[in-house]
């Protein structure tokens, strides 16, 4: 009666350690359907180095929540979505003084903050509750790895871990 | 000298004079600026500028290392990576309002910029 235990104990625990895996990192952090249409613009931000625009998004509940000055809120989801720009004889074509988008999106981000994410980093890599995840334009997930993510947003402890939208819910208060 | 012949001497005198005013760039239509502001010891200097539309702001880093600017503020959000020790980046002001400088790498690193019409 031994070796059905000892299987059945084997099979148990390869489910945890799957659903374990499964449920670690950046798996957890789904895709934005509609981000575009339902969620909120907050800005284009023309990157100069690469020639590329930054269009960021937050989901509308969050963004409710926080522009009347609260903390942003569990389960708020940022978008960066990476875009092209209009060239023109190899210079950027420039509009007032600001990049041009131009009709291609090469790549997408996701932040999100939820309670209980991000228990798996150790302290000098957690950001909080928040977790990260990159999916193509067709919102499949890349298998890529999001450490650099973490590394980067980590100093930004006093702007709950954001770059930008911190700043521009702040001036939405005055 | 006959009173008109004094007259036209004025007039002459003052026409001269604005000319050489704008030449000396005292022109009430005033010449574009560069303003800068440097970056040492992870800090911008000077911490506020004020400039008007037309004018450029010029970052340079003056620092021993990398610097990655950016700007968060809605309407004017630029960001510019990797600015390393010895190069500049000029940013025209095209647009009037308010604008925060950060530096994506030093979060306490930050200006002010105050764009007029």
């Amino acid at each position: 009666m031994m070796k059905p235990i000892l299987g059945v104990s084997a099979v148990i625990g390869l489910g945890v350690l799957v659903v374990g895996v499964a449920s670690a990192g950046p798996e957890k952090v789904d895709y934005p359907t509609a981000y575009q249409s339902r969620y909120v613009w907050m800005g284009d931000i023309d990157r100069v180095d690469n020639n590329t625009i930054r269009r960021l998004y937050m989901n509308p509940e969050a963004y409710a929540a926080a522009k009347g000055g609260q903390p942003l809120p569990d389960n708020t989801v940022l978008v960066l979505e990476q875009r092209s720009i209009q060239m023109a004889e190899g210079k950027p074509v420039l509009k007032e003084g600001r990049f041009v988008p131009g009709n291609d999106v090469v790549g997408i981000s996701v932040q999100q903050k939820k309670r209980g994410f991000g228990t798996e980093y150790a302290d000098n890599l957690r950001n909080g509750d928040w977790e990260y995840a990159l999916f193509d334009i067709n919102g499949v997930r890349r298998n890529a790895s999001t450490k650099s993510c973490l590394q980067c947003h980590k100093p930004r402890l006093a702007e709950d871990y954001t770059f930008v939208a911190w700043r521009v819910l702040a001036d939405l208060k005055k | 000298m006959k009173s008109r012949d004094w007259r036209f001497g004025l007039a002459l005198a003052i026409a001269v004079g604005a000319g050489a005013a704008v030449g000396f760039g005292l022109d009430p239509a005033r010449a574009a600026q560069a303003h800068k502001v440097g970056m040492m010891d992870s800090q911008f200097g000077p911490k506020t500028v004020k400039a008007k539309v037309g004018d450029t702001l010029s970052l340079v880093n003056d620092d021993y290392e990398n610097h990655w600017v950016y700007v968060p503020t809605f309407g004017f959000q630029i960001s510019r990576n990797n600015i390393k020790p010895g190069d500049d980046w000029s940013v025209p002001l095209t647009k009037a309002g308010t604008f925060l400088v950060n530096c994506g790498l030093h979060s306490k690193m930050t200006a002010t910029v105050t764009v007029e019409p």
